[in-house]
């Protein structure tokens, strides 16, 4: 992959400006990656699947009239009508508008976690994995100690010990607790870059720190990290449903694709009111598999060498 | 039920994809519903009334119920805490007295009392025909043995709560504090009597006296401190009652096997077993469906909204009754000071007033602006109790003779009012957020807080938030606490203004001192109003309390007073809702309780 990378550099050295015809030519890595990913039926699908789920969600006002945390007691576990396209739930509150605003937070909650342990992550990374030694040490026993630490656990205590749980703090306390995986990969691609010869070159010509970091090493290290950021959202959202389906998530009566879910612990809405469930069950469903081919995609698309599955 | 088949099916794998993919999954903490029992009573014993069925009982067979909840696993009547042991120690043990359904005592193990004539002196006749599980026969030394152990100085220490049983007996304060080993209390006349000496003429002395005794043949050698560690306390095979049914093995925290004992003094159980198992609440209904389980009684019964899928369930008979306690929204009206909180004291006289619930207008605006019907719900797909449950607007059981149902002002949904009431308190939106300011024009947000484990009373807090916020008042409504954590942060803590909580009552005697008075634990609001103290001890200072017509009358000003100054607002009385399998014969429930009689139960052979 590295010696690939080489003509990159190599370009970005290279002043001239009505080189056009040749790049047409020899596409940027960025360009033939992209090219890749669109061939792939099943992420360019899910690009376009998840867009609609964002447009929706984000239209949620326009969609529905209802507010998603207004309750009935009158209007209780009904079945869906041209009022409640799904009916209500067992405090009578809109399913629909649950349904459209509860994926707002549901992939807020995934989008802006996975934001944060990238950030944590790539920084961390960067100054492990480029300074070495005591610091790399240091920052690395760090995050193995993190990595012991079973995950739902944590964030079970945690949430517990808190008084009041809001999107906020559920997304600092997710993105505190993953970042170490993140953190590993960032400093395991920057080791074998350290040792590159532009690397080398670069320094040679009194590049400061940041600028090898930034210019350098993250652009060759994007593959890897982009992929496991957009897996690492889908896994946020489902540790948001299933943290919210026991209990201790985002709490009522906030509407999220997880505690909507937790209506379905009962066996009597199981059996009898499938239109509260299934429909937030198949949002994660397809919201996460989404995610998951275009990580899956950009994977490919990133390093073709691991594509070729015949 | 076939066509719903591939439903359940999708929704296992959901839900079991949903757990798997967030590695290895949390079981839900099965919910705790009843943790807040006052106190338990030994109210099972028999009956010699029996209703006999045309072919009549047989004998023979198991059944078996379910818990959500497993028992902590302290099987000692002195020392047991939750209403989950207290299920268990109501097939293994009696107390002296049993209660009718109007709860008046009548005779169990004691067969007779009778008052001294200056009421301080109760003497008991006990039956010569009651054996303890191991063959020794119940003595009137097993009672004062029992209270010995409760007057005990280690007795506390160890962890006990029962002292007020023995609290009010002659020479409790001097055997407690270890200057004697007298306890002049508790007197065994001979092998079958046995006299309570009280310091006060006792009007509560049946209560008091009724404890489930203990057997002196197993404990007499063992410290009172060491006695809830001690194997008789804990252990399947050597919990040592007077009851129907012993614990024969057990599972811990998944299964409690109870088998006959063939000397029961009202004669051999029909039943041969009966295995309760701890079941989460969600699964019970679908194993009462298809018949591995049979029962589901005490603590919690079914939920309210699955009435119309257990009707539907041709083999299952619904027992409906109502509860005898009462879900509660709470006004902080008062913090425990640092000093007395170090000390573990409540001392009224030292309560700090909390200024945002201190008017009680703005308590009784909250009060009006609550829909407390539309909670209950007029009937079936109704409220969150689906119309199973009733309003009450005091805080004594209805069942008891003390509760008045007039007199007490009633609060109905009236928004207007509410805004009338808060408009008047001077609680007055002035900076137009749509949220009312307090009289001085700042920021008025008050803290609510609840516990999880019943789901409908989770369920009730956003509900009741929202028609807070309509009349204007703002509430910051935090996450629900583990029951576990709760009654510590709602005593130390100084930010709360309102609470949800729930209350099982005892059945030996409307006092409510024990929940509502000034100084109680239990008194989460620091609810101190120095008139309702008054009348409340009134109710129970002889020799006046001696007649039920002047307590009765007592009581029902207490409750006039509770509900003008709110210490909190009562929103409802969830139905019990028992089930239990056709099979399953001679069923009695108690007012409070579906253990009643158990050695009666008996099971149809299954051909019928």
């Amino acid at each position: 992959m590295e010696t690939k990378e080489l003509p990159k550099e190599m370009k970005m050295d290279n002043p001239q400006g009505d080189d056009n015809k040749k790049i047409k030519k020899g596409k940027t890595p960025f360009q033939l990656a992209m090219g890749r990913f669109m061939k792939n039926k099943a992420a360019v699908i899910s690009v376009v699947v998840l867009l609609l789920i964002i447009v929706a969600v984000i239209a949620a006002p326009l969609i529905t009239s209802h507010d998603p945390t207004e309750s009935n007691l009158r209007n209780i576990e009904k079945g869906p009508s041209s009022e409640h396209y799904l009916g209500t739930d067992s405090s009578g509150r809109d399913t629909f508008a649950r349904m459209l605003y509860g994926g707002r937070v549901s992939l807020i909650v995934g989008f802006s976690a996975m934001i944060f342990t990238l950030v944590i992550g790539v920084i961390l990374g960067s100054i492990a994995g480029y300074y070495g030694g005591r610091v790399d040490s240091i920052i690395m026993r760090f995050a193995d100690m993190m990595l012991i630490l079973p995950f739902l656990v944590l964030v079970l205590v945690v949430v517990s010990i808190l008084p009041k749980v809001t999107i906020g703090i559920f997304v600092a306390v997710i993105a505190l607790t993953s970042w170490p995986g993140l953190t590993r990969i960032v400093r395991g691609s920057y080791l074998s870059l350290r040792e590159q010869e532009f690397v080398l070159g670069a320094k040679a010509i009194g590049a400061r720190d940041f600028r090898i970091i930034f210019k350098h090493f993250i652009p060759n290290a994007i593959g890897p990290i982009v992929v496991n950021a957009t897996l690492m959202m889908a896994s946020y959202i489902i540790a948001e449903s299933a943290l919210s389906f026991i209990g201790f998530g985002i709490p009522q009566p906030t509407p999220t694709w997880g505690n909507m879910l937790s209506e379905a612990q009962s066996i009597r809405i199981l059996q009898n009111n499938p239109e509260a469930w299934i429909p937030p069950g198949l949002a994660i469903l397809v919201t996460v598999l989404c995610i998951n081919f275009i990580g899956d995609g950009l994977r490919d698309a990133f390093d073709p060498k691991s594509s070729k599955r015949s | 039920m076939k066509k719903n088949k591939w439903l359940l099916l999708l929704a296992f794998v959901l839900i079991i994809s949903l757990l798997a993919a967030c590695g290895g999954g949390d079981e839900e903490e099965a919910p705790e519903e009843d943790d807040e029992t006052e106190e338990g009573t030994g109210d099972d014993g028999g009956d010699d009334g029996e209703e006999t069925q045309p072919e009549g009982p047989v004998y023979g067979g198991t059944i078996t119920g379910a818990m959500h909840t497993a028992p902590d696993g302290q099987f000692n009547p002195i020392f047991y805490e939750t209403t989950y042991d207290s299920n268990i120690l109501s097939f293994t043990h009696n107390s002296l007295l049993r209660q009718n359904d109007n709860l008046e005592y009548e005779p169990n193990i004691a067969t007779e009392w009778e008052f001294s004539e200056d009421n301080r002196s109760v003497t008991f006749k006990l039956r010569d025909d009651v054996y303890w599980h191991d063959g020794e026969q119940f003595t009137a030394d097993d009672v004062v043995f029992t209270y010995r152990s409760i007057a005990h100085p280690d007795y506390v220490g160890a962890g006990g709560q029962r002292s007020s049983y023995a609290a009010q007996l002659v020479g409790f304060e001097e055997y407690r504090a270890g200057e004697t080993d007298e306890f002049p209390g508790v007197v065994a006349e001979d092998d079958f009597t046995v006299t309570f000496h009280y310091k006060e003429p006792n009007v509560t002395a049946l209560m008091h006296s009724n404890f489930t005794p203990i057997p002196e043949h197993i404990f007499a050698d063992v410290p009172v401190a060491e006695m809830p560690e001690h194997p008789a306390s804990q252990q399947a095979g050597e919990v040592i009652g007077t009851g129907p049914f012993q614990l024969a093995s057990m599972i811990e925290g998944q299964e409690y096997r109870l088998e006959k004992f063939e000397d029961y003094w009202q004669g051999e159980p029909y039943l041969d077993a009966i295995v309760w198992r701890i079941v989460n609440q969600d699964i019970m209904l679908s194993l009462l469906e298809t018949g591995e389980i049979d029962f589901i009684g005490d603590p919690s019964g079914f939920q309210p909204a699955d009435y119309a899928m257990v009707e539907d369930m041709d083999h299952i008979t619904i027992i409906e009754q109502r509860d005898f306690g009462y879900q509660l929204l709470g006004f902080i009206h008062n913090y425990v000071p640092e000093e007395d909180l170090e000390e573990g004291v409540f001392v009224p006289e030292n309560y700090i007033e909390n200024p945002r619930i201190s008017n009680p207008q703005v308590r009784q605006a909250i009060a009006h602006a609550i829909d407390r019907e539309a909670l209950i719900g007029d009937g079936p797909g109704d409220g969150l109790l689906h119309g199973r449950g009733e309003l009450m607007n005091a805080p004594i059981a209805p069942q008891f003779w003390a509760y008045d149902d007039v007199n007490p002002k009633e609060y109905d949904y009236n928004v207007d009012l509410a805004n009338e009431l808060l408009d008047d308190a001077g609680y007055i939106d002035v900076n137009d957020d749509g949220f009312r300011e307090d009289p001085d024009g700042n920021e008025w947000v008050l803290t609510m807080v609840y516990p999880s484990g019943n789901e409908i009373r989770e369920r009730s807090a956003p509900i009741i938030v929202e028609d807070l916020e309509a009349v204007g008042i703002k509430v910051d409504l935090l996450s629900p606490f583990d029951m576990s954590a709760y009654t510590g942060a709602l005593t130390e803590t100084k930010e709360f203004d309102l609470y949800l909580l729930g209350w099982s009552l005892g059945t030996g005697d409307p006092d409510p001192s024990g929940l509502w008075s000034a100084d109680a634990g239990f008194n989460f609001g620091r609810w101190y109003n120095p008139e309702a103290e008054e009348l409340r001890i009134a109710a129970v200072t002889p020799p006046d309390a001696f007649d039920q017509a002047y307590r009765t009358e007592v009581y029902s000003d207490w409750q006039v007073m509770f509900q003008e100054d709110l210490p909190a607002l009562i929103l409802y009385a969830q139905n019990m809702l028992f089930a239990h399998s056709n099979q399953m014969q001679g069923i009695n429930p108690s007012v409070a309780s579906f253990n009643r009689d158990n050695h009666l139960w008996w099971l149809l052979p299954e051909d019928n």
